[in-house]
């Protein structure tokens, strides 16, 4: 064949070959010949890749907004990766589901429309107009093609024009507002009475018997962790220092001062609420203004901040970052943190991390420090400075020897350094740095635990390295019974005690709901001591707050009835009992203007929820997945 | 190949000969895939110009109606349903005129005009959407009748609920049947609201529903 195309190369039939192959590599491209185009995609959607760069570069997002959200002690290795890899492949499933719903449906963006949406883009313009320098600039740093940045910001238009159809222009009735007022804004009077464990725990005794039997039957529970005896060697740059002249100290205050002005430091607590799909801007600072209100109103702005602040790090500290002195936060949150006064929380203020509520709780002015003052602290930096060369080099020595060595010892007699020996040590121990999570983790490797070898030189800071080997192991073993044998008598007459409160409320709640009793009648029983709430509304009620949530839980007395009954186990083991006797509904008209307006935000934001969840679950349930 | 020993004369005697035999339908053919190709192609293009420009007016609505949390003044509710109305009007094929429409829908419910949003939505229904937007429409109309007291007709429109909307249109039932005063299909449909809804995976917790299985609690040991 070949031969003849050769022989006929002038041949008709020869051009049509060859013009065929030049019309297939025109179309499919080599690849189509070289045949293996190594797949290179997380997962298909309906037919359409998604490539692993893309997955990556969502992972890479998440960890980010992750640790930024950890703060300041961010450590990159509590990180869940294949958690986060999960969570970021799904969230790219979902996206891409919305986008390919959305061009199905002729949802599109126009090039002018995208051009003109760059064009009014505040982080592209300068001095209030378009900077195509800028512009270019800002993508080039972020890693964007021209082409890239205009698919993803097409796509985010399709997307958020979708949404809004679908759940954006979602409503709320009158008749809903009205029902969920009348929950919401309910009224119930109760009568209830505590009964004390403390009483019952007096009574009850435990024998010697019993508390063998449940020490045999539950030594799974008593597990004393594995404990380890240590030999490592630590390495310090400070070990390395060399003594600094008196003028050179000098020199660096003076340095320091010229940069320094006398300037303050403020402290900030905020409440982070996030920008997301399913939240616009304008929702999201809606919602802040909502916070704003009620602390503007009295409430406590930490416990807020623990309820609402999506910046988890600081939520669990009442909000609370510290200290800036101007230059800690992004340039917007500072602005406002430094024109706020003390103590008055601020309007709400966006930044990339989200809509803001900044209260300033702590103001220091910082004055010039003396020489005096400083004179140490430059000491030690500058020593520290001079013993870096040597103080790395010494760490790669380590690094060779350690590797090498069977022991500890060699390594530090070469390099003249100490082997130091810990006491039995356990996971939940805490004896500094060896109970640090990565000396941890190295020590209980297999390497090092089962086969014997030294662990890695680990880097606990960039000064600090640490390497370790161990030298005696005790496995995890049951405790003795002597040592457990007081906790279980314990828990076991808290289990009898609770046991013999719940005989008691079970008879009185069965002579409660025969009619036999009543909260009248057990008044004047010395015993109980009965108390009333009338009329309490979900949130002012004055009974401790777990009985009330529960007291709204409660069946509804039917109209005649006297009272429904019901008993409540207390977090602190009492059992409280409780006889509702009457239910008053909301009424829209009783709410104030304001929280009739809270009420129907939250309705049309439950139901626009809704609405996109919804659809995004029937798209999903017809497409077709494959995850690679 | 069978022309393997052909001269190159022979060869191009036999394609003349076929060329005789054949040639008027293969131009014709080849003719009419032209046209067809330029002609979908054209068609395309206009397509994709219309929804551009639906595009660009939808935006203009969103910019209105979607601004702020802030209720709108007479003004703005004026431009949206104007907006709406272009859309409704002249790009009444696209995906866009049927979002005009529920969002004209939202208008009226705000304005207290179930009339209106009915006709809306109905008018959604009308254009064969896509199922999800139909389940949409069904669901709000259902939620108009209902504070229209049309309980007969609002329950009629969840007769037929597409498979994940099955826990809203459960949900829906609940209020109805309280809202006629069957406390105990009310209680029903709430629990199988919330079975429906822990089925699926994506939801997010529905705190009203917890609270309206609250409300409709028999009392134990009576």
């Amino acid at each position: 064949m070949l031969q003849n195309i050769r022989d006929n190369s002038q041949g008709i039939i020869a051009k049509i070959i060859v013009s065929l192959i030049v019309v297939i590599f025109a179309a499919a491209g080599v690849e189509s010949l070289l045949g293996n185009s190594g797949s290179n995609a997380a997962a298909e959607i309906n037919g359409e890749e998604l490539s692993v760069i893309e997955l990556e570069q969502a992972i890479r997002v998440q960890q980010r907004r992750l640790l930024e959200s950890m703060g300041e002690n961010a450590d990159p290795s509590l990180l869940n990766d294949e958690l986060i890899k999960q969570s970021a492949l799904e969230q790219l499933i979902q996206q891409k589901l919305l986008l390919q719903a959305a061009l199905d449906q002729g949802i599109s963006a126009s090039p002018a429309t995208i051009d003109q949406l760059i064009l009014n883009m505040p982080q592209f313009q300068q001095d209030g107009k378009f900077s195509p320098q800028l512009y270019e600039n800002v993508l080039r740093s972020n890693g964007y093609s021209m082409g890239y940045f205009k698919e993803l910001l097409r796509n985010d238009v399709i997307i958020r024009q979708l949404s809004s159809g679908i759940a954006g222009s979602d409503f709320v009735t009158q008749q809903e507002l009205a029902y969920a007022a009348s929950i919401v804004g309910q009224k119930r009077s109760f009568d209830y009475l505590t009964l004390s464990i403390a009483e019952k725990l007096a009574a009850v005794s435990v024998s010697d018997e019993e508390l063998n039997a449940y020490y045999q039957d539950n030594i799974e529970r008593f597990q004393r962790e594995p404990k380890l005896k240590l030999a490592y060697i630590e390495l310090k740059q400070s070990d390395f220092a060399q003594p600094v002249d008196e003028e050179a100290i000098k020199a660096a205050y003076e340095l320091e001062m010229a940069d320094f002005s006398g300037s303050e430091e403020r402290k900030a607590s905020h409440i982070l609420l996030e920008i997301t799909d399913q939240r616009n801007e304008a929702e999201t600072k809606a919602l802040a203004l909502e916070l704003k209100a009620k602390i503007d109103a009295g409430e406590d702005f930490a416990s807020l901040a623990e309820q609402h602040s999506e910046d988890t790090g600081s939520a669990f500290v009442g909000g609370d970052l510290g200290y800036s002195s101007g230059d800690a936060f992004p340039e917007a949150f500072d602005e406002v943190l430094f024109a706020a006064e003390q103590g008055v929380v601020s309007e709400p203020v966006v930044t990339e991390a989200g809509v803001h509520l900044i209260l300033v709780t702590d103001i220091k002015t910082v004055e010039q420090p003396s020489y005096e003052d400083r004179r140490l602290a430059i000491k030690q930096r500058l020593e520290l400075e001079q013993a870096e060369a040597t103080f790395v080099s010494r760490v790669e020595n380590l690094r060779d020897l350690v590797f090498n060595s069977a022991d500890l010892k060699g390594p530090a007699k070469e390099l003249d350094l100490t082997v130091q020996q810990s006491d039995w040590l356990g996971r939940s121990d805490s004896a500094g740095v060896l109970s640090q999570a990565k000396v941890m983790k190295a020590a209980f490797s297999d390497e090092v635990l089962k086969d014997g070898n030294n662990s890695a030189v680990l880097e606990l800071a960039a000064d600090h390295y640490i390497v370790v080997r161990v030298l005696e192991h005790k496995p995890a073993e049951p405790k003795p019974f002597a040592e457990v044998s007081e906790q279980i008598s314990q828990n076991l007459k808290k289990t009898k005690a609770a046991e013999l409160l719940k005989g008691e409320a079970e008879q009185l709640l069965a002579k409660l709901n025969s009619g036999e009793s009543s909260f009248a009648s057990l008044q004047d029983n010395e015993r109980y001591s009965v108390k009333s709430e009338q009329e309490v509304s979900r949130v002012t009620a004055k009974a401790p707050r777990e009985l009330s949530a529960a007291i709204f839980a409660m069946a509804k007395p039917k109209s005649g009835d006297a009272a429904t009954y019901a008993s409540h186990s207390l977090r602190n083991g009492d059992v409280a009992i409780a006889g509702l006797s009457q239910v008053v509904e909301g009424k829209l008209s009783d709410l104030s203007e304001g929280e009739q307006q809270a009420i129907e935000a939250q309705l049309y934001r439950a139901n626009s929820t809704q609405s996109l969840e919804a659809y995004q679950q029937s798209i999903r349930d017809s497409a077709d997945i494959t995850m690679k | 190949m069978s022309t393997d020993y052909q001269s190159d004369e022979e060869q191009i005697e036999a394609i003349k000969k076929w060329w005789k035999e054949n040639g008027k339908s293969t131009v014709t053919g080849i003719a009419l895939a032209l046209a067809a190709v330029f002609g979908w192609q054209g068609w395309q293009k206009q397509q994709q110009e219309t929804n551009y420009a639906a595009s660009a007016a939808y935006q203009n609505l969103l910019n209105v109606v979607a601004k702020d949390q802030a209720p709108l003044n007479d003004e703005q509710i004026a431009s949206a349903n104007y907006l709406a109305d272009i859309l409704k009007n002249d790009y009444s094929a696209t995906a866009y005129a049927q979002f005009a429409a529920l969002y004209k829908a939202q208008l009226a419910v705000k304005a207290g005009k179930l009339t209106d949003a009915e006709a809306e939505l109905r008018w959604v229904l009308s254009q064969s959407p896509v199922e999800e937007v139909k389940a949409q429409a069904h669901l709000r109309l259902a939620k108009v009748l209902l504070a229209s007291e049309k309980y007969d007709l609002a329950l009629a429109e969840l007769a037929q609920p597409a498979s994940a909307y099955k826990p809203l249109y459960t949900e829906l039932k609940g209020d109805i049947y309280l809202a006629q005063g069957d406390v105990s299909a009310a209680r029903d449909a709430y629990l199988q609201a919330k079975t429906l809804a822990t089925a699926t995976a994506n939801a997010s917790a529905n705190n009203l529903l917890e609270l309206k299985i609250q409300q409709l609690k028999v009392a134990e040991g009576v």
